[in-house]
């Protein structure tokens, strides 16, 4: 097995065992023995959720301190467009990124351009497919992940184009490093991130390879700072600012945003794991093979919807939407230029630059004939138990402990209906105290 | 096991018989050559299971008692133990495993034979017939739940570890016979079986039944109704897409009564790669 690595952590001194975190982890990947919360890093996609759900802020996402940025010479800040919409209305990009560059990072680099060219790419690519319908978007590192643990089988449908994010660092470092004469390992590229899983598939892509970028902030704590640093920024006209606005890549930051400006035939965006979930069983049984493409965030509403968002994903979702309206409006089409795409694309600019590979959940067991035991005494087991997901035993559900028991990883007696009588051991697990 | 669970797990095929007689419950094993040795220890009800192509292979099932005759190594019994096979109605397989891996096959799915050593035990998981057995109701024109017995399948095979591939053409084959009974039955029933060589999928339902079957399998052939139609189905390719998805696929129905469905998938790496 392969090691992973988490995105999150939780630190134990704050963890007070209430299985919040257990009970909404939409992969069952939490358990909590000893009344410690411990996520199972197999199951684990990385989508924040458990970071939302504890009350005692004990789960942390993994993302780089503000700090970090001391240890390379020359710094530059991407931040998701989902930034852009955690501010006012009428601030836009254009002066985010001048306050970016006011505390401390040496360039911004607005990231809705390479978006731009990525929604190009896309088209291109979706122009001549001829594979398995519909294709579906990795710009979600949790979608991804959950296609590689869940539906292994249709990995052949995501699109083989690199995430706007990795190209954008790819090029500015490569801008960066011939405009200053740096060797490339002097220059930072971070993310700034509304989610946790960006931070994963920077430290271990699905596709195996390096990842361009050098770390990913999170947005709620660059948040402040920017806000702060902003007061400094020259004025430009609205008008100005706006001319600045790729209105096809700003739409990525959102659910729908991507659709939107595809302008394909027959596309579909999802966002929430339920739905995912929903769609990617239909593709699975061949249903929806008349879909071009299907855009899939964990979070709801997309990327504004993120865990570490500062901004009511409603609000912020609906300031993007504006956004694009008013840019329709004044007819401002600040993209990038389709020819130069296309050519870029023909020289393989936006290929992916490995495939990726299946991580499916290890079966009960090696051996086909041990596992299909196993399976029968799991289902066996589950039928003894109360079958009230009381969540005592620390698993999240009584068929998750019966799955548990049968991989050897809790013992029947951790089920308190199988205690009954032997109190003694329930209190020396420290859950209950005796008065 | 049933003569059927024989004839699956050991890709044979029918040179005499009937279908009914495929559903006869087998209950032990005897294989060889020397048919003295067939005389003098196997158990009546037994399979006989040998090389020896001709007529003195099916008197020695006769007088034993077997159930049926397997020949193999692809052997075909003479035309004149054919006839007696006919005649004395017992059903007669050919197979193109060996006879060692013929044995192994069937052992290991849970038939067992007799023993001359007193403390001759197979290992516990030959014991518990290694395989896994539920049954699912499914509940007819009920589309809110349909597609939840696929789903909890599906969960089912990823814990045995069955390769994903395969869980994929299970999992849609199980869900368009899923389908079928939501959408035409009252009532029916989903058994899945597991076995170390091979995943069977039956589904009996009580519904309308189908009068023309080989007209229900062709592909666009559909006689959903227009609020199967607004929920995306009735497209006509649901049987056909189970056959497509399945290694082996059989129908039975009656009007009036009902339809039954065996669909299976070959989990056998060796054969796996001979299809």
């Amino acid at each position: 097995m392969t090691s992973t690595f988490s995105s999150v952590t939780i630190k134990q001194e704050l963890c007070q065992g209430r299985m919040k975190c257990m009970r909404v982890c939409p992969t069952q990947a939490i358990r909590v023995k000893e009344g410690k919360a411990k996520i199972l890093q197999e199951r684990c996609i990385h989508c924040g959720e458990c970071i939302v759900a504890c009350p005692h802020g004990a789960i942390l996402p993994l993302t780089n301190p503000f700090g970090e940025l001391t240890k390379f010479r020359y710094t530059i800040a991407i931040p998701s467009p989902a930034l852009y919409a955690q501010y006012d209305r009428d601030i836009l990009p254009d002066k985010i990124l001048d306050g970016l560059r006011n505390i401390g990072f040496s360039d911004s680099f607005d990231l809705a351009q390479t978006c731009g060219q990525g929604s190009f790419a896309i088209q291109e690519y979706l122009r001549d497919h001829q594979g398995p319908k519909p294709s579906i978007s990795n710009a979600c590192p949790v979608v991804v992940r959950l296609l590689q643990v869940k539906y292994p089988n249709l990995l052949s449908h995501i699109i083989p184009i690199q995430t706007p994010r990795e190209i954008a660092a790819r090029e500015i470092k490569k801008a960066k490093a011939r405009q200053y004469e740096l060797p490339e390992k002097d220059i930072g590229a971070f993310y700034l991130t509304p989610c946790p899983s960006k931070m994963i598939s920077i430290q271990q892509p699905a596709e195996k390879k390096k990842s361009h970028l050098d770390g990913a902030i999170a947005i709620s704590d660059i948040y402040g700072p920017v806000s702060a640093a902003m007061e400094t920024v020259a004025y430009r006209t609205y008008r100005k600012s706006l001319e600045n606005i790729c209105i096809l890549g700003i739409g990525w930051a959102m659910a729908g945003g991507m659709c939107r400006t595809l302008h394909l035939r027959n596309s579909l965006a999802v966002s929430g794991l339920a739905e995912i979930i929903k769609v990617f069983d239909d593709i699975e049984r061949g249903k929806l093979a008349d879909i071009d493409y299907i855009e899939a965030y964990s979070c709801l509403q997309g990327c504004v919807g993120g865990s570490l968002t500062v901004e009511n994903a409603y609000v912020s979702y609906n300031k993007i939407l504006r956004l694009i309206e008013t840019l329709e409006f004044e007819k401002i089409k600040a993209c990038p230029d389709i020819r130069a795409v296309r050519r870029l694309y023909q020289d393989h600019f936006f290929s992916l630059e490995a495939k990726i590979e299946p991580r499916p959940i290890k079966p009960l067991d090696e051996n086909l004939i041990k596992a299909i035991a196993k399976r029968k005494e799991k289902d066996l087991l589950f039928e003894s138990l109360p079958r009230i997901d009381c969540g005592v035993c620390g698993a999240p559900t009584c068929l998750a402990f019966a799955e548990d028991v049968v991989r050897g990883e809790s013992v029947r007696e951790d089920c308190i209906v199988n205690q009954s009588g032997r109190g003694p051991s329930f209190e020396a697990r420290g859950r209950i105290k005796t008065v | 096991m049933k003569l059927r669970d024989i004839q699956r797990l050991l890709q044979a095929e029918m040179l005499s018989g009937t279908e009914i007689q495929l559903e006869k419950d087998i209950a032990s094993a005897c294989s060889s050559d020397l048919m003295s040795d067939v005389l003098a220890f196997s158990r009546s009800g037994h399979v006989l299971l040998t090389g020896l192509a001709n007529v003195q292979s099916i008197r020695t099932a006769n007088i034993t008692g077997a159930k049926a005759v397997v020949y193999v190594r692809g052997k075909k019994p003479d035309a004149e133990a054919l006839e007696l096979a006919k005649l004395k109605d017992i059903p007669v397989l050919t197979t193109r495993c060996m006879m060692y891996e013929a044995c192994g096959l069937l052992y290991q799915n849970g038939l067992l034979g007799v023993s001359l050593l007193e403390n001759v035990q197979p290992s516990a998981e030959v014991r518990d017939y290694n395989s896994f057995s539920r049954s699912f109701e499914i509940a007819g024109r009920n589309f809110s739940r349909g597609g939840s017995v696929s789903t909890t399948i599906k969960d089912i095979f990823e814990d045995i570890g069955i390769d994903s591939a395969i869980i994929r053409r299970t999992t849609t084959a199980a869900y368009e016979a899923e389908m079928n009974v939501v959408m035409y039955a009252e009532r029916g029933e989903m058994i899945v079986h597991v076995t170390p060589d091979l995943v069977h999928l039956q589904l009996r339902d009580e519904g309308p039944g189908i009068p023309d079957i080989g007209l229900a399998m062709q592909e666009g052939y559909s006689t959903a109704t227009p609020e199967m139609r607004e929920r995306g189905f009735g497209a006509g390719m649901g049987l056909p897409n189970i056959k497509k998805n399945a290694d082996r696929f059989e129908i039975f129905s009656e009007v009036g009564k009902g339809t039954r469905l065996e669909i299976y998938f070959d989990l056998h790496p060796v054969r796996k790669n001979e299809a």
